[in-house]
């Protein structure tokens, strides 16, 4: 059986096991929709109460943050569950038994754990940014096209990057359950122009540890607001993704069991 | 019950959590994140205007401050321990032991606060003052200050003791408790202050226990004492008709319970 048959038919037995709970799953995407929906909640709030952000309109704004959706719904949608099905298989001493699974633990865990609750999510991220686009009356060019797909590939690689960085952590150290929530707190940096943070933080945003390729850059190249490629960005997305495959080795090759 | 026995159910529980330091240490970094994230959205906000929904740029991080620390204080994970005794069937044990099911719920909740002022509200407090110098409540606002916080606790235990005991109809509960959790953030106040609302739905959060949560402790400092001492008032009042409700849905669970796991 190849890796892809392998995964499809992970991903329908993963469906029918969440099926069996239909009520369950149901009220999970309606709440995963509603609590994703409390940013441009809040932006919407934001300018029925005041001017705003300066320089940006509330349909700019909600741009972003419909990027900003639309990466963390596909990240969540494919490890969303790994984290905690890893913490759960570590905690009870049970990770050595993916280890000798021939697809390999995370190819395993990917496939067995796809979050299907988050597919409406990423829906609603999509939905916000088509709403925007027309409200903006925007028509990219060919070329803004190419770049957005690039920006948005490079932020969702840095997001997952993120995600197997941390579990990796979680496989040395064990007792750091709360890991994830910094990458999902400091990603929402990601979702505001990157000209509201002070100057350090912006060069941090944009640079060495690039959120701004989740909303900011994909929001900017559509709106005609890029001034130069973004090349640090690009180039330190790669490299989170190198380093979240070595440490994701590392610590399988360090991993000792913990539980029993 | 004997005092003895929540002293030993409290430490019990405290020497678990502190099993997880690293966890509450994790407060100490993600809590000034949100903070720095909101200080610089509403930087931005302010940088046009002085005022926005009555709120000053001093009085909304205030706001922002205060509504963090409460998170971490009045935090409790009744409903997932109810659901996993049900699931499990531990329930059934539980109901044999002399001791009510619910206190060793309440102290298990209430000896993990007494870690998280320790090592997350006190030292997150030193900061955002020298960092964000928040006003800060003082004579009688002070006094009902803390008071609303432990009935804020209390609150918010009974509104997880409801939501737990829903799985002994639906098993799985997840979803409910995702569900619950959401509105009860959005309608307490935490990602933003309740006077951003239309007028419409502040009006039907009033009627609503979740702005006791939050919301009405947070702008406590910055508010006359006469609206702290309806805040308190308040509580009290949801806390009477929760415990009923609680007593209620009880009755109705032992009625019918059959043991789902175990």
């Amino acid at each position: 059986m190849g890796k892809l048959a392998m995964a499809w038919s992970a991903v329908k037995l993963n469906l029918a096991m969440q099926m069996i709970y239909r009520l369950d799953f149901i009220l999970n995407v309606f709440v995963m929709m509603l609590f994703n929906f409390t940013f441009p909640f809040l932006t919407l709030l934001i300018y029925s109460n005041s001017p705003g952000f300066p320089g940006w309109n509330a349909s700019q704004i909600l741009l972003f943050q419909g990027f900003a959706i639309l990466v963390w719904g596909l990240e969540q949608m494919f490890l969303g569950n790994v984290s905690w099905e890893l913490n759960r298989l570590i905690r009870e001493g049970q990770l050595d038994r993916l280890l000798v699974n021939p697809s390999g633990p995370l190819f395993y865990l990917g496939a067995t754990q796809l979050s299907l609750e988050m597919i409406p999510q990423v829906l609603l991220g999509v939905g916000i940014i088509i709403i925007a686009f027309f409200k903006l009356g925007l028509f990219p060019s060919l070329l803004a096209w190419l770049l957005l797909l690039l920006f948005l590939a490079c932020g969702l690689l840095m997001m997952i990057s993120l995600s197997i960085i941390q579990m990796a952590m979680v496989i040395r150290f064990v007792q750091i359950r709360r890991i994830g929530e910094l990458t999902r707190i400091a990603s929402l940096l990601g979702q505001y122009p990157a000209n509201i943070y002070s100057k350090w933080l912006q060069a941090i945003v944009v640079g060495a540890v690039p959120f701004a390729l989740i909303a900011f850059f994909p929001a900017s190249v559509v709106l005609g607001k890029l001034e130069n490629f973004p090349y640090t960005a690009v180039i330190a997305a790669a490299l989170f993704g190198v380093l979240a495959w070595l440490s994701w080795r590392s610590s399988l090759g360090k991993y000792t069991s913990a539980g029993g | 019950m004997n005092q003895s026995k929540w002293f030993l159910l409290g430490e019990l529980s405290i020497k678990r959590d502190l099993m997880y330091r690293a966890d509450f240490l994790m407060s100490l970094i993600v809590t000034p994140a949100i903070i720095f994230i909101n200080y610089f959205v509403w930087k931005a906000v302010f940088s046009t205007v002085d005022n926005v929904a009555g709120f000053t740029f001093a009085g909304m991080m205030g706001y922002v401050v205060y509504s963090q620390l409460i998170s971490i204080f009045i935090f409790n994970n009744t409903s997932s321990q109810l659901q996993q005794k049900v699931q499990s069937g531990d329930l059934a044990q539980d109901l044999l032991k002399p001791l009510h099911p619910f206190y060793s719920l309440f102290a298990a909740a209430a000896s993990s606060r007494i870690v998280a002022v320790g090592l997350e509200v006190l030292p997150l407090f030193v900061f955002a003052y020298f960092v964000f110098h928040p006003v800060t409540p003082y004579g009688f606002v002070a006094v009902f200050f803390v008071i609303s916080l432990i009935l804020a606790f209390v609150l918010n235990f009974l509104l997880s003791l409801i939501v737990g005991l829903v799985s002994f109809w639906t098993i799985k509960v997840e979803g409910f408790q995702w569900l619950t959790w959401i509105l009860f953030r959005v309608f307490s106040g935490e990602f933003f202050p309740l006077n951003l609302l239309p007028q419409w739905a502040q009006a039907v959060s009033h009627f609503m226990p979740f702005e006791y949560l939050r919301y009405r402790i947070a702008i406590m400092p910055i508010n006359p004492v006469s609206s702290a001492i309806w805040t308190v008032i308040g509580q009290i009042i949801w806390i009477v008709i929760l415990a009923f409700v609680v007593a209620f849905l009880w009755k109705s669970v032992l009625k019918r319970f059959t043991i789902a796991g175990g």
